[in-house]
Formats: C-alpha cells, sequence, structure tokens
C-alpha cells in the first residue's frame, strides 16, 4: 500500500513568515507555482452591549465592501474576489484572486476599511439586500433553530445573541447613513489588526503592496468588550412553528466554561470530532447509519475567543414521522458519551484521523490563509504538522473523559425545534 | 491582454507526444491526448478512461470517479435511484463491510481522508481526498465497489428514511420548491423534468433489486472516468490503477439513457405559493449543450445580464427597489439545459414590473447586441471568476465532473481559452437562438397569506 508514498515529489510548500506592519501584523507563505493569492484578515471592533449597534455593524461592513469606484470597477473586470464579514467583536475580511493582481486587491482592501464612500443610494440597497437575506434565512429551519437556540444561551448584550429577525429589520430600517458614517469613523481602527496571505506571491512582496497602502492607519481609544459570559438558564425546549415545511430542524446546545487558551481545549475538540463532528463520529454513525434517523446530524463547537465564551451544538434534521426517535438516540449518544467517555483505541483512531486529515484541510488556497491567521491568533505556526500531533497527542482518556462530563452537561442542554409543529398536530 | 497567470495550465505542461508517454511504461494504458495539464489515458481492455494531472503543491492526492449515469437514465418505476444507489454505495462491498469491521467511513476515518458523493441529472460522482502515501486504499475501495457491491435489506431500509429526510429537507427549501416547478414546466416529457431524488413515493417504491440492476447496468469501466490529482507521480498512479481496475470486465452493450421527448415550444408559467417564501421571478430559456461553445457565449450573456454591480439588470433592478438580489446561471448538461435569471423580489413584490425589466434587458441584446467595452468587462471578469475558482484540487474536480458529465471534459480544461474566444457577435447570437419568447418559462414564488411567522408554540421546561 506504499508504492505511491515512495516516489511522491516532496511538497513545494515553504514555511510561514511573520512580517511586523505599521498598523498591524503580516503573516505570509508563499506556495511555489501558484497563480493564485489568498487574503484572510480581521481587526476588533468594540462588542456593543446594545444588539442594535450589532446590526449598524453589519451595515456598515455591507456599505464599506459596496464600492462605486473605479477600484470597485477594476476589481470587477478581474474576477477578483474581496469581502467583509461583520463577526462577533471583530470585522474579518478575505479575498481571493490572480496573483497578479494583489496591487489591485490591496489598494481596494485599504479603501474599503479606510475611506469607503458611503453613497446614500447604496445604503437604500444594502438595507434591501440585508433585509432580503435575513428574511430568506429565516425560511431555513436549521439557521431559524440556531439562532433561537443563541437567545436561549446568551444574555442580549452578548455579540453571540442573534436578536429576533423583526427587531434586526426594524433596526435595520431605522439606520442613517450618518449612523454607519460615525460607526466607520470610530471602530474601523487596527485594533489587534493581523492578515495572512498564502499563494503564488514571496510574503515580503506581499507584505510590502499592503503595508504600502495602509500605512498611517492608526487605532483609537481601545475596543470595549462587553457581557463574555453564557446565560445560567435551566434547560428548556423551545418549538418554532415554521408552516409550509416537511421536516424539522433540531438543535441541542449547551454554553462552555473554558476560555480561549484553557489547557482543555485540544480535549475538547478532540471530543467534539468524536461525538459528531466528522462523518466518521458517533452521531452519525449512531443516529444516521445505524438507524436512519436524521439525514444530516453534527456537533460543532463554536470556540471561545480571547474575549467570549462559546457553546457546543448538536444540530440534526429529522422527518415528522421519527423527530421522536431522533431526538431519543441523539440524547442517548450524548448520555453514553458523558458517562462513558472514550476508550483509548477510539481515541489513538481519532487522533490519527485528525493528523491524517490535517494537511487535507489545507489544500485550498483560502484554508490556508485561514488556517495562517487562527495560527496568528493562537501563537502557532500553521504548516508544522507535527507541532499540531503534539498539542492533541497529549489529551489522554482520562482527560477527555472529565473535559466531556465539565462541559457537555445533557441536563443543562436548551434545545430549540423548528418544523412544522400545527401540521404535525 | 491577459496575463500569463490566467492562462496557466490547470497542472504541469502539455510536452511529450502520446507515443513517447513515458507516465505508461509500467502499465497497459495508453495516452489519448494531453490538454492544459491534464493527459486522458484509455484501457485497452475495457475502455476504462482515466485523467491525472499531478499537482506538486498540494499535500494530497484526489481520486474521482465520474459514472456516466443520473436521473437522466431512470426508466419509469426507478425514479431516485441513481441517488439512493449513491447512498448504498457507501454501506459496504465484498472486502470493504462494517460486518467485517473494514466499512468504507471506518477504513477511510483510519487516515483521516474525506470521502463523498454526489448524484445529478446526467452523473454520479464519487471522491476520496487522501494523504497521498494512502491512495491505494482509495483505488481499492473503489475497484471494490464497482464490482461487488452488497445491498443488505435492513441497510437499505435505514438508508431509505435517510433519504425520505433528506428529500423532505430539499423540497422544505422555497427556491428549491420554484426551481423543481420551472424544471418540470421547462422539461415537461424529458427526464430532466424529474427531481434527481425522485419523490417521496419513488423513493418508498425502490426494491433492493431495482438497485442492484441499476448498478449493474451503469457501474462499469467502460461507462465511468477516474481522475487523480494531488501530489502525486502519473507511472506509479497508473500502475496501481491498471491493477485494480484492469480485471473489471465491461459490459458486452451499453445501455440507452430512456428515449426523451423534445421540449414544448411554448411559453409557459408556474406559480407558487409557500409560507414565510422570499417573492421570487424565474425566467428559463431552454439553452445549448454545456459542452458547446454557444453555452460559453450564453455564461458571458448572463454576466452582462447580471454579473455584478456593473451588469445591466443589477442597475435595472437593485439601484431601483424592484429586486433585492438577481443573478443568471446556465445548466451546463448533456442535453440542452436552460439559461436562467432569478430575481429576489424588493418590498413592493412588483413580479410584472420585474418580468418585463429583464424581457426587455434580453429582448435589447437581441437586437443590438452588447459593446466591445462590456464584452472586455464580462470577459475580464469569467476568465478572472474561473482561475481563482479552481483554489485546490476538490474544486477543480468538481468544475471537471460537470464537463466530464456534458461530454468533453476538455471544456474545463481549456476554460479560460474558451471564454477569450467569445466575440460580442457570439453573444447576440446566442442571445437571438436561444433566449426566444416562445420557448421561455416563468416561474413565480409568491409567500402565502400570513398565519404568523414562525411563531414560538411553547417552551416547555425539560423533565
Amino acid at each position: 500500500m506504499n508504492a505511491i508514498a515512495k516516489i511522491a515529489p516532496p511538497s513545494r510548500r515553504e514555511r510561514a513568515i511573520d512580517i511586523a506592519l505599521d498598523c498591524g501584523r503580516f503573516r505570509g507563505l508563499r506556495v511555489a507555482d501558484s497563480p493564485l493569492i489568498a487574503l484572510a484578515g480581521a481587526f476588533r471592533v468594540d462588542a456593543a452591549d446594545d444588539p442594535r449597534e450589532r446590526v449598524l455593524q453589519h451595515v456598515a461592513v455591507a456599505l464599506a465592501a459596496d464600492g462605486r469606484g473605479a477600484i470597485a470597477d477594476a476589481l470587477e473586470r478581474r474576477g477578483a474576489a474581496l469581502s467583509l464579514d461583520a463577526e462577533p467583536g471583530r470585522i474579518a475580511f478575505s479575498a481571493l484572486a490572480c496573483a497578479e493582481d494583489l496591487p489591485l486587491v490591496a489598494e481596494a482592501l485599504a479603501e474599503h476599511l479606510r475611506e469607503p464612500a458611503f453613497d446614500p443610494r447604496d445604503l437604500i440597497e444594502v438595507r434591501a439586500r440585508l433585509a432580503a437575506e435575513w428574511r430568506h434565512g429565516a425560511s431555513d429551519l436549521a439557521t431559524l433553530a440556531s439562532e433561537a437556540l443563541s437567545r436561549l444561551l446568551y444574555p442580549r448584550r452578548h455579540p453571540r445573541h442573534e436578536a429576533d429577525l423583526d427587531e434586526r429589520i426594524a433596526w435595520l430600517e431605522s439606520l442613517t447613513v450618518d449612523d454607519v458614517r460615525g460607526f466607520h469613523r470610530d471602530r474601523f481602527r487596527p485594533h489587534d489588526f493581523r492578515i495572512a496571505a498564502a499563494g503564488g506571491v514571496a510574503p515580503f512582496d506581499c507584505a510590502a503592496q499592503l503595508e504600502r497602502h495602509l500605512s498611517g492607519w492608526a487605532p483609537r481609544a481601545a475596543p470595549t468588550m462587553g457581557d463574555a459570559d453564557t446565560l445560567a438558564n435551566p434547560a428548556r425546549t423551545l418549538r418554532l412553528d415554521a408552516p409550509g415545511h416537511s421536516s424539522f430542524a433540531v438543535v441541542l446546545g449547551v454554553g462552555l466554561s473554558l476560555r480561549h487558551d484553557d489547557p482543555d481545549l485540544p480535549a475538547l475538540w478532540l471530543a467534539d470530532r468524536i461525538l459528531g463532528a466528522t462523518y466518521a463520529s458517533r452521531l452519525v454513525a449512531g443516529v444516521r447509519e445505524a438507524l436512519g434517523l436524521s439525514y444530516s446530524i453534527r456537533s460543532t463547537l463554536i470556540e471561545p475567543d480571547l474575549h467570549f465564551a462559546g457553546h457546543w451544538q448538536i444540530a440534526l434534521s429529522a422527518s415528522p414521522d421519527t423527530l421522536p426517535a431522533a431526538i431519543a438516540a441523539t440524547r442517548a449518544e450524548i448520555v453514553r458519551f458523558v458517562e462513558d467517555g472514550a476508550s483509548a483505541h477510539e481515541l489513538a483512531a481519532k487522533r490519527r484521523e485528525a493528523v491524517g486529515a490535517y494537511p487535507l484541510g489545507l489544500t485550498t488556497l483560502q484554508a490556508l490563509s485561514a488556517a495562517l491567521l487562527r495560527g496568528a491568533d493562537g501563537g502557532w505556526m500553521t504548516d508544522d504538522v507535527e507541532d499540531f500531533a503534539a498539542r492533541i497527542g497529549a489529551v489522554t482518556p482520562q482527560r477527555l473523559r472529565r473535559v466531556v462530563a465539565d462541559q457537555l452537561r445533557p441536563d443543562a442542554l436548551q434545545i430549540a425545534i423548528a418544523g412544522p409543529w400545527d401540521a404535525a398536530r | 491582454m491577459p496575463h500569463a497567470s490566467r492562462r496557466a495550465p490547470i497542472a504541469g505542461a502539455d510536452a511529450a507526444p502520446p507515443r513517447d508517454d513515458a507516465a505508461c511504461a509500467h502499465s497497459h494504458f495508453h495516452l489519448v491526448r494531453r490538454v492544459r495539464g491534464i493527459a486522458e489515458y484509455r484501457h485497452p481492455d475495457n475502455a476504462l478512461t482515466v485523467l491525472i494531472a499531478p499537482m506538486p503543491a498540494v499535500p494530497a492526492a484526489l481520486l474521482m470517479l465520474t459514472y456516466g449515469v443520473g436521473s437522466r437514465h431512470e426508466p419509469d418505476g426507478r425514479k431516485g435511484a441513481s441517488h439512493l444507489l449513491e447512498h448504498m454505495m457507501f454501506k459496504g462491498s465484498a472486502a470493504f463491510d462494517e460486518r467485517d469491521d473494514t466499512s468504507i467511513h471506518e477504513v477511510f476515518r483510519a487516515v483521516g481522508a474525506q470521502a463523498n458523493a454526489t448524484t445529478w441529472l446526467d452523473r454520479t460522482q464519487y471522491f476520496d481526498l487522501v494523504p497521498t502515501h494512502t491512495l491505494e486504499l482509495a483505488v481499492a475501495v473503489e475497484a471494490d465497489r464497482m464490482q461487488r457491491l452488497r445491498i443488505d435489506a435492513d441497510d437499505l431500509d435505514a438508508e431509505r428514511r435517510v433519504v425520505l429526510n433528506e428529500h423532505d429537507q430539499r423540497i422544505g427549501d422555497p427556491f428549491e420548491r420554484l426551481h423543481q416547478a420551472v424544471w418540470r414546466a421547462a422539461f415537461a416529457g424529458h427526464p430532466y423534468g424529474n427531481p434527481v431524488i425522485g419523490g417521496r413515493d419513488d423513493i418508498l417504491a425502490l426494491r433492493r433489486d431495482d438497485l442492484l440492476d441499476h448498478y449493474r447496468r451503469h457501474y462499469r469501466p467502460d461507462n465511468v472516468t477516474i481522475t487523480v490529482f494531488g501530489d502525486i507521480e502519473p507511472a506509479l498512479t497508473l500502475a496501481l490503477l491498471d491493477r485494480y481496475f484492469a480485471p473489471v470486465r465491461a459490459a458486452d452493450v451499453a445501455p440507452e439513457p430512456p428515449r426523451a421527448e423534445r421540449m414544448p415550444r411554448t411559453e409557459t408559467r408556474v406559480s407558487i405559493e409557500r409560507a414565510q417564501a422570499t417573492p421570487s421571478l424565474l425566467l428559463a430559456y431552454p439553452s445549448a449543450a454545456g459542452a458547446s461553445r454557444d453555452a460559453d457565449a450564453l455564461e458571458l450573456l448572463g454576466l452582462a445580464l447580471a454579473g455584478g454591480r456593473r451588469s445591466r439588470l443589477h442597475r435595472a433592478l437593485t439601484t431601483t427597489g424592484v429586486a433585492s438580489h438577481v443573478w443568471s446561471r446556465t445548466a451546463r448538461l448533456r442535453e440542452a439545459g436552460l439559461f436562467e435569471v432569478q430575481a429576489v423580489l424588493g418590498p413592493d413584490r412588483a413580479f410584472d414590473r420585474c418580468e418585463r425589466i429583464v424581457r426587455d434587458a434580453i429582448a435589447a441584446i437581441r437586437e443590438h447586441g452588447i459593446s466591445q467595452d462590456e464584452l472586455e468587462r464580462v470577459r475580464g471578469h469569467a476568465r478572472g471568476s474561473l482561475v481563482t475558482s479552481r483554489d485546490g484540487p476538490v474544486a477543480i474536480a468538481m468544475q471537471l465532473n460537470e464537463a466530464i458529465a456534458a461530454g468533453d471534459w476538455t471544456s474545463c480544461a481549456e476554460g479560460v481559452d474558451r471564454i477569450e474566444a467569445v466575440t460580442a457577435a457570439d453573444v447576440q447570437r446566442v442571445a437571438r437562438r436561444y433566449l426566444a419568447d416562445d420557448g421561455l418559462t416563468v416561474g413565480c414564488l409568491r409567500p402565502a397569506a400570513r398565519r404568523g411567522r414562525h411563531r414560538r408554540t411553547d417552551a416547555i421546561a425539560q423533565r
């Protein structure tokens, strides 16, 4: 089985390089022969206590990226993609372009971040677009259930709390272009600014292009970070009626008490893979493959970051005739995991799987740049698979079991179920 | 003038003429052609086609099998068989079976591989992204399940429930409902009008013997194209494929797809109502076969209409508030597919106005064509988008998969050149030829009367 391995040529990837920029940090990785360049970056903004501010953040991001000028026109003519995203407590951005278009992308990025036009005509268009996207998103049962879960898990002031759709639309419609300009003036500042690049451009050349356009961009007062914790509510099941559907979406979730730098995080990450984060996991094997009770079932860690708590969620779909059985089987798997943990054999197999899958997750430039950015946040070099193996190699069955028992807590699971309840009665 | 990277091959370079191809030295394959860094080989014994593209910078190998069977090949009584069979292909074969602790998921899990599959109108696709040194494992799995699939009755019952849930989930999406309604009307009497997954009754009616018969008819080396990308050495990869697939016999007679009726040539309208649906309008015109040059011109026409902020319909619909979103797509299939323009209506839900604006914009191109500057803009957009969309082996494989299914994989490999070759006259010609009102299907998705949106029915304490 090793014939191919013996002659596979060595990878042409190089090592990542860290470079200081005037306004933050750059991490770059050259991939030989690639005709493309991918960028990923982020900076911190206030995680405002007022959930209306988060709607304002969405609008500011959408408007900043919605240029009408010559640079935006040039980007479109080149087929280059540049996008900004509003995330809890930060603004993220990413780009994918032909390598020779990097100067244009750097210029466009700087324009988006530093001096967008904020044309009032664009505000009308962006408001309509966001409202339609949010309304359409609400027709997706999984989105509906996940947003409801966020309201069960997080206080209203928490940036992971998703306000009700009607509230968000009302706030959206009340915003003016001056609100957006004010938000941009105060918040679009390089606080903890990091940018990563992967592709066919040498890191120093890439950093020089970015520096040329971002130099002189200065921070203001440090962002405030608001309420970071999850709620400690008693477990509840919330049912949302969504007429016209033929299926249900179920989301079970529990707040995590770990912080972003907790030494137990690698154990939690492995536990998530054992439970349901991959296709070869207990939930998929038990609830889907063996019992046929759900088409899509998956667990996800919403990991805590520097400032905010996260949560662990399990999402599944179920048809009306199998809904109770699907939820019961899911809960049974969770309880079994909490009570028994994982054997040394299962843990070792999952570790091998994770190490094998690690480079497979880095086969695109977009994934590489995103991983470089995560590595910069976490303080490790992303291209080092040995480091990764060592991090997860330290997890023992005992530690994993303790972390699962501490964090998963079946009795504390909040549940949101969206589907055709009225029709099912 | 396009830059060098925009014309770059997908992998490597085109070099040696067929007879001198060193990659065939350790196998019975012979080189058919080499286009833009992808080499095509064929096995003389069973007509197996293989595409190989070394990508040294990719730290993995991707193995993909594109079978020439999809929902188009399903006779009455077997609707949904291709898709249900695709699910059953993960349940076990002679050498890889969970009853022997060698299930496909487990053996792939042991090495961290990613394996998945998709079914569409013309084809069924399996792909495995694996660490390069485990490529042989993926080849062994695919060769075994091509020949010796096991379908256990209990497994089939469980998987049927999974597929029923997939079906239920899918038809809950209002846009999917609109899409199905439009395709059903546009392809009345043609298998492209049937949903790939089948209807609920179809899925319930499929028997084990139906699936096995479908499997035996279509899962053959002469009805599949195997693609291998990544950090691989071509000669040893071909030797590996030769060892595992050469013993598999081709069919004596290749089955033909069921005969299809011609599409109607009259304007058709469909309207569906769904609670909480985002109002949307879809105009669909019969288009060109996917591998044809006309489909390239239709792609650029679609960008002129609805590709980005400078496009005609963006300016006419979204900046005026008639619609919040507008986009186009060209379904590139084996036979003629559909050219679609879809808009999400603004708060006024002005269906008639929106439809008139779209039809006027298309009529204007039919009558006046597009300017050279507009052509340059959409050509640059298409070229750049195509190149950047090829980020990694999986993305490239997905594009190649559709080109294989459409009947000519080189249309993917030469995609950039083909975009360059489209002229303004081509765009006007295809607008006149395909976007005629008498073949149009118009679909409207309207929200049903409001009964209370997403009402929270109750919140109950647990236990």
